[in-house]
């Protein structure tokens, strides 16, 4: 009874927090949402940030960002392009900007983003994305 | 009755009677031996999700069998997605569509996605050859959603 208690109250905490910057798959915080990827078509990762209804899409924007950075580091990977869509992929339209949008009453969004070597056109710095993200996911949070 | 006089009619009524069927259940489609078949490849999305097939004017219920549906080919036909869900404090739902016409020994690939309360199901032909693995195909017809 104790640990049933224990697990609602948890909920009910969790419940009223904003997402933060974890896995979807982490086992108590991912109750919440979070970051995740999927692989393909090619060489594309689809990469997306579920956040609940207390997120604000500041904040959903600079999860999404940072995970890339982030994905493009592990790959060994400097740079990184974001599209909005596969058509702007096959396109090769790149976006720099997301367009987060509310869906079920909650903030999230994804892009498809590709790995790059060298710099070319519309391509971020995985090391200045993540520099300019760093407190929203690790610092204390300044932003209004 | 009302005149059926384009495709996108003929569409959305084959999408309309596969939503009224879909109370007691489509027929889940079985090729015919030999007979010959594209394969769709279905994003992590909905690798194992189900998907709606209309093939002239009857809708079947296809079933992914690891992440591939096998359509039959060199005709048109509509493919679908039925989603519920629930939100945050909403219930949602939608029914993308699009129709194409499969040729044998073709790949292709199916995205389905959700944003900014809309949802889309898009189709592709598998391209190796690029970066991003697909490309247009040219018989791909978008479907208007019902509002």
């Amino acid at each position: 009874m104790q640990k049933q208690t224990g697990l609602l109250a948890l909920m009910i905490a969790l419940g009223g927090c904003a997402t933060g910057y974890h896995d979807t798959r982490s086992p108590i915080a991912g109750w919440t949402g979070g970051y995740w990827d999927q692989p393909g078509p090619g060489q594309l990762v689809k990469v997306g940030f579920d956040g609940n209804g207390y997120i604000d899409r500041e904040t959903t924007n600079a999860y999404l960002m940072y995970h890339c950075a982030e994905l493009a580091q592990q790959r060994n990977k400097p740079y990184f392009r974001m599209y909005a869509s596969l058509n702007d992929a096959i396109r090769d339209q790149p976006v720099k900007e997301l367009a987060i949008g509310r869906v079920g009453g909650k903030l999230d969004d994804w892009m498809f983003v590709l790995f790059d070597d060298q710099e070319v056109s519309g391509d971020l710095s995985a090391t200045a994305v993540k520099q300019q993200y760093e407190s929203y996911v690790h610092g204390k949070q300044t932003h209004s | 009755m009302k005149n059926i006089t384009s495709l996108s009619q003929l569409l959305s009524l084959c999408i309309a009677t596969a939503a009224l069927c879909a109370c007691k259940g489509l027929p889940t489609y079985q090729p015919q031996p030999n007979q010959p078949l594209a394969t769709i490849k279905l994003s992590p999305t909905i690798a194992t999700d189900t998907l709606g097939m209309c093939d002239s004017a009857v809708c079947y219920v296809l079933k992914p069998i690891h992440g591939e549906l096998q359509v039959p080919v060199d005709h048109r036909l509509v493919l679908y997605k039925v989603l519920v869900a629930s939100g945050y404090r909403v219930m949602y739902s939608c029914t993308p569509a699009l129709s194409f016409v499969p040729y044998a020994g073709t790949t292709y690939y199916v995205d389905f996605a959700l944003r900014a309360e809309h949802c889309f199901l898009n189709l592709y032909r598998e391209n190796p050859g690029s970066r991003v693995g697909i490309a247009f195909d040219p018989t791909v017809r978008g479907i208007p959603a019902k509002r």
